[in-house]
């Protein structure tokens, strides 16, 4: 069997509110295989961004251990979280959350750069035409739709091939029509390149398309 | 809508969100209230002294007696009045005789201040607040001394015999250095009469004195000049004391450039931070509209917050300018040595008024856009594009907001062409380093960085040149200012004459000037004087009337001729050129324009009786406030040497000499002595704390170039944020991150400092040029002030940028 790309054990998390500790995620165990898709529902509030961010390690859990590709994420510093992060990991926001200054091309160039990589202008000129922005490359944000912002971001995911996507909500700032076609581009790619999804959505049509589906309830993962 | 403005305001408010456009308000108002206050306060309190000077707040003054008409003006505009007579005569004591100005004063001389009178000759006195009484006279010390007497004995005048009541010690009367002043005898109005000194025949000077009410005194002054005739002229207070209103002056105008830059700077400030604060709000005015506004009533509701913050804002600027105010005025009040009347509401208007239109004009045109921002901005943010029509705007009413400072201030259009060329030029290569810049290969963070910088050109421009500008108004100040200071008390040297030696026969210039010179005094300089009244200018005959008082006054007035083979130093030659062996005039630029003569003109004057006429050769400027001997007429030798002349010595006194001055006037007594050593020292401490006092002033500069370094940094804070999270979620490492936040703070901060640099190179050469300043400082002065000034906006960049360093990346980033 392989080894699972992701692993969480009794992670918990909690913050100091003023009417007292408010509990975010309690005892969340987790394993997701290479090439696994899995969609992550809940209610607003249920905690999915809180677990996603923890499972980036872009924030620390108050309790429990995570494991990427093999390597302990709770026991690095911060600088060691960001190199495997930049190595394996990719991201997709509800927001697209791209540089408002750079063209598309330099957006993709970006994760590249950062963990040096060389050839990133290639790689990137390649991910973006496969998204079918070939002749934006050029173009800042601002120049280009909602759907096509999010095909960079997609783009920008993929070119470092990590092994673990994170999407939190991609389509939650398309229409049906746009998110459709870019969900497409996303497991389109992802299959391609054998990556491991975890998607936060509230979309069961869009959960459905994951191979597996988990819900977070209360601060509880259980199967959807 | 004034309530909702109001609710919006306060949460605001405790949200700090206004902060930074509070500061920059606070202290453009501030800089300008303090410079106006002091500009108010000083100039009243001249006045009062200057009207304590002249015994009156105007005097109206004829060489014939003056109607009742003109008494009754005064009386019935409630204003208090006195008359006066004076003319030369000689006086006569035990067998010796002088020439004395005699003042005959009624029982309501003097109107304002106090004649000093002492017992003896080197008493300080007592002030009296009237003339001296029937039967009485006081002498001046000089006069005293020349004819020997003492409190108690007896003087001559015309017929009468007068008692000596005591010394009156008097102020010099700048104006009338160049009418050759005899020392004065000080009597009684109803006195005169018994003397038999004055004749309808004689040339006496009557003067009326009135004082009151300023607005009183304005409208009496109006009607006199309404029924001026021919040989009246009206002495107001600036008459008084050229030299010390001169000095502040020029004081008061090195204030008002320091508070420019700081209003500029302000203004900058407030612009960015407005900008900020708009987009920040966006989506409040979408709400807003969303709930039902109407466009007007949001652009109406911003407007209204922005019209009540700007009030608080405005009397805090007040109250600090106030406090900036007094602090100046420690500065100068102990050696003025006189009263300071409290302000008028002027200044206070102004600074308020100023801070008002300064918000309307720098923050104004962003938040009043808020009333187009569109409802769907509630749904999904709109991307903002940098506009350029904002900019134009802003550069034209920031334009009307500093031109009328500039104007109020008394600098010219030139001035303020001149920091609007400055500041275009900063944009420009501002402009065109960015476009370089941009071409620069850049990876990763860095190309981030570089990026926000050099792909946000406008707003980048503003906050480059903005800081630029700082500087470089921060460095000229440092590093110009202390040689304009030095150049300007370079006019005052310590060898100064602070004597000077009126009405000397040729044959005793020599020997005075031997004695003076045994007594230790160097280099004494005699003028020739020689008396001519202007008559015609091409053959056509001189009219009196017309230009207004002083004018005509000119015109009909003896002027004192002198002929030299050089032009005094501080002299400078406007119009034509000077040679001593071209007959000709040199006439001083504003008598020329009195006489209506210019270079070329045949200039005739009537001298002795015989007409001398003669091409005008150059127009000169003076600077009188040097107090150095100066002539309206300076001819070529030639043309003047054959007249009978008596002649004027100008020198700096050794203690020694200033001992020995009474009996240097017993050995030469047909002498006038002036003694101008008090208004010297005067003039000097003025020259010295201004020098102080601008750097007071501009420490407020220096705080409103860092207000505009923190809206800078703060304008793009939440990209900044956001650029930053998503960097250390796409794997950059926390000291890549730091790297090239440094980076990115380094650019800007040689940015701005290399064209503080370039500019104020440029700026210093043109001004070194224009005035002859010559280089004090060390050469690299200014490389090490733009250095230290770029390594400073550096690191207040750096440290206000810093927190943007995202702890929390994803909290920045999803906004949870």
């Amino acid at each position: 069997m392989t080894e699972p790309v992701l692993a969480v054990e009794g992670l918990s998390h909690w913050v100091d509110a003023p009417g007292g500790r408010l509990t975010l995620l309690r005892e969340v165990e987790l394993s997701i295989r290479a090439g696994e898709t899995m969609a992550l529902l809940g209610p607003s509030g249920a905690g999915k961004s809180t677990l996603l961010a923890l499972l980036a390690g872009l924030d620390r859990p108050r309790a429990g251990r995570v494991w990427v590709v093999g390597r302990e994420l709770t026991a690095l510093d911060e600088d060691e979280r960001a190199r495997l992060r930049g190595e394996t990991m990719g991201f997709v926001f509800q927001s697209f959350q791209l540089i408002p200054t750079l063209t598309a091309l330099e957006n993709v160039m970006l994760p590249l750069e950062v963990i040096g990589r060389t050839g990133a202008g290639d790689t990137a000129r390649a991910v973006l035409e496969r998204v079918g922005l070939g002749a934006r490359l050029n173009h800042y944000p601002a120049q280009l739709s909602g759907g096509e912002q999010q095909r960079v971001a997609i783009a920008r995911a993929f070119a470092p091939r990590p092994r673990l996507l994170l999407a939190d909500e991609p389509t939650g700032n398309l229409d049906r029509v746009n998110g459709e076609r870019v969900m497409d581009q996303l497991f389109a790619l992802n299959a391609e390149a054998g990556t491991t999804l975890v998607l936060v959505t509230h979309d069961p049509v869009l959960a459905a398309r994951c191979q597996r589906r988990l819900r977070l309830e209360d601060g509880r993962l259980e199967a959807a | 809508m004034i309530r909702l403005a109001w609710l919006l305001l306060r949460r605001e408010w405790h949200a700090g969100a206004l902060g930074l456009i509070a500061l920059a308000s606070v202290i453009g108002v501030a800089a300008v209230t303090a410079v106006a206050l002091v500009g108010d306060r000083v100039a009243r309190g001249l006045e009062a002294q200057a009207a304590a000077l002249l015994g009156a707040d105007r005097v109206l003054e004829s060489d014939r007696p003056l109607s009742v008409a003109f008494q009754d003006a005064a009386r019935d505009a409630g204003l208090e009045f006195a008359r006066a007579v004076d003319f030369p005569s000689m006086v006569l004591a035990g067998g010796r005789a002088h020439l004395a100005w005699i003042q005959a004063v009624d029982e309501a001389y003097p109107l304002r201040g106090t004649v000093r009178v002492a017992q003896t000759v080197a008493d300080e006195g007592t002030a009296r607040a009237h003339g001296p009484p029937p039967g009485s006279v006081w002498l001046e010390p000089r006069l005293a001394l020349a004819l020997g007497v003492s409190v108690g004995e007896q003087v001559q005048v015309g017929r009468s015999t007068l008692r000596v009541d005591g010394f009156a010690r008097l102020q010099p009367l700048g104006g009338a250095l160049a009418g050759g002043v005899a020392p004065r005898l000080l009597m009684s109005l109803g006195d005169l009469p018994a003397t038999g000194l004055v004749t309808p025949a004689s040339r006496v000077t009557h003067r009326l004195l009135v004082a009151g009410p300023p607005a009183a005194v304005a409208a009496v002054t109006r009607r006199w000049q309404a029924d001026l005739e021919p040989g009246m002229q009206i002495l107001g207070p600036r008459n008084a004391g050229p030299a010390l209103t001169t000095a502040l002056d020029r004081g008061t105008r090195f204030l008002a450039l320091a508070a420019l830059a700081a209003v500029l700077l302000g203004g900058l400030a407030m612009a960015l931070a407005a900008r900020r604060y708009a987009e920040e709000h966006r989506r409040q005015a979408a709400l807003l509209r969303c709930f039902g506004a109407a466009r007007a009533q949001v652009a109406g509701v911003f407007t209204l917050q922005l019209l009540l913050f700007g009030l608080v804002a405005g009397v805090l600027g007040l109250l600090l300018g106030w406090g900036v105010q007094a602090l100046l005025l420690r500065l100068l009040d102990a050696l003025l040595g006189m009263h300071l009347p409290l302000p008028g509401a002027a200044p206070w208007l102004l600074g308020l008024g100023m801070g008002l239109l300064g918000l309307a004009a720098f923050a104004l045109p962003p938040l009043w856009a808020l009333g187009r921002v569109p409802v769907t901005t509630v749904l999904r943010p709109v991307p903002v594009r940098p506009r350029g029509r904002w900019l134009g705007l802003f550069a034209a009413l920031a334009g009307a907001v500093l031109g009328a400072w500039a104007l109020l201030a008394g600098w010219g259009p030139l001035a303020l062409a001149g920091l609007a060329g400055v500041a275009l030029a900063l944009a420009g290569a501002t402009r065109l380093l960015l476009y370089l810049l941009g071409r620069l290969p850049a990876r990763g963070v860095w190309r981030v960085g570089l990026a926000g910088i050099t792909r946000r050109p406008g707003i980048t421009v503003v906050q480059v040149s903005g800081l630029a500008l700082g500087l470089l108004a921060v460095l000229t100040l440092a590093w110009l200012r202390g040689d304009l200071l030095a150049q300007w008390a370079r006019s005052l040297p310590p060898d100064a004459p602070d004597h000077f030696f009126l009405n000397l026969t040729p044959e005793q210039r020599v020997p005075l000037s031997d004695d003076l010179r045994a007594l230790g005094v160097s280099a004494p300089t005699f003028h020739p004087m020689i008396r001519g009244r202007p008559v015609a200018v091409n053959g056509e005959p001189l009219r009196a009337e017309g230009g207004g008082g002083r004018a005509a006054h000119l015109r009909r007035r003896e002027a004192n001729l002198t002929y030299l083979e050089h032009l005094p130093e501080d002299n400078r030659i406007v119009s034509g050129a000077w040679s001593p062996t071209v007959p000709g005039w040199s006439l001083e630029a504003g008598y020329a324009r009195v006489l209506g003569a210019t270079v070329g003109d045949a200039l005739t004057f009537d001298i002795a009786g015989e007409p001398v006429t003669a091409p005008v050769t150059s127009l000169r400027e003076v600077a009188w406030e040097t107090l150095r001997p100066n002539f309206f007429v300076i001819a070529s030798p030639a043309l003047l040497e054959r007249f009978p002349s008596t002649w004027m010595g100008a020198a700096r006194l050794t203690p020694e000499a200033r001992r020995a001055l009474p009996e240097l006037v017993r050995r030469y007594p047909n002498l006038t002595v002036i003694d101008v050593s008090a208004l010297l020292t005067q003039v000097r401490a003025v020259m010295d704390r201004v020098g102080q006092a601008v750097q007071l002033v501009f420490t407020l500069t220096l705080g409103a170039a860092l207000v505009v370094m923190a809206a800078a940094w703060r304008f793009h804070r939440q990209q900044r944020r956001r650029d930053q999270a998503l960097l250390r979620v796409l794997g950059a490492q926390d000291a890549a991150l730091r790297r090239g936040l440094w980076r990115e703070v380094g650019v800007v901060g040689t940015l701005a400092g290399g064209l503080a640099l370039t500019a104020g190179l440029a700026l210093d050469g043109w001004v070194r040029t224009a005035l002859g300043l010559a280089q004090t400082g060390p050469w690299w002065g200014w490389p090490l002030g733009a250095a230290a000034g770029g390594l400073v906006v550096a690191l207040a960049g750096w440290s206000f940028a810093r927190g943007d360093l995202a702890r929390r990346p994803w909290r920045d980033l999803t906004g949870e």
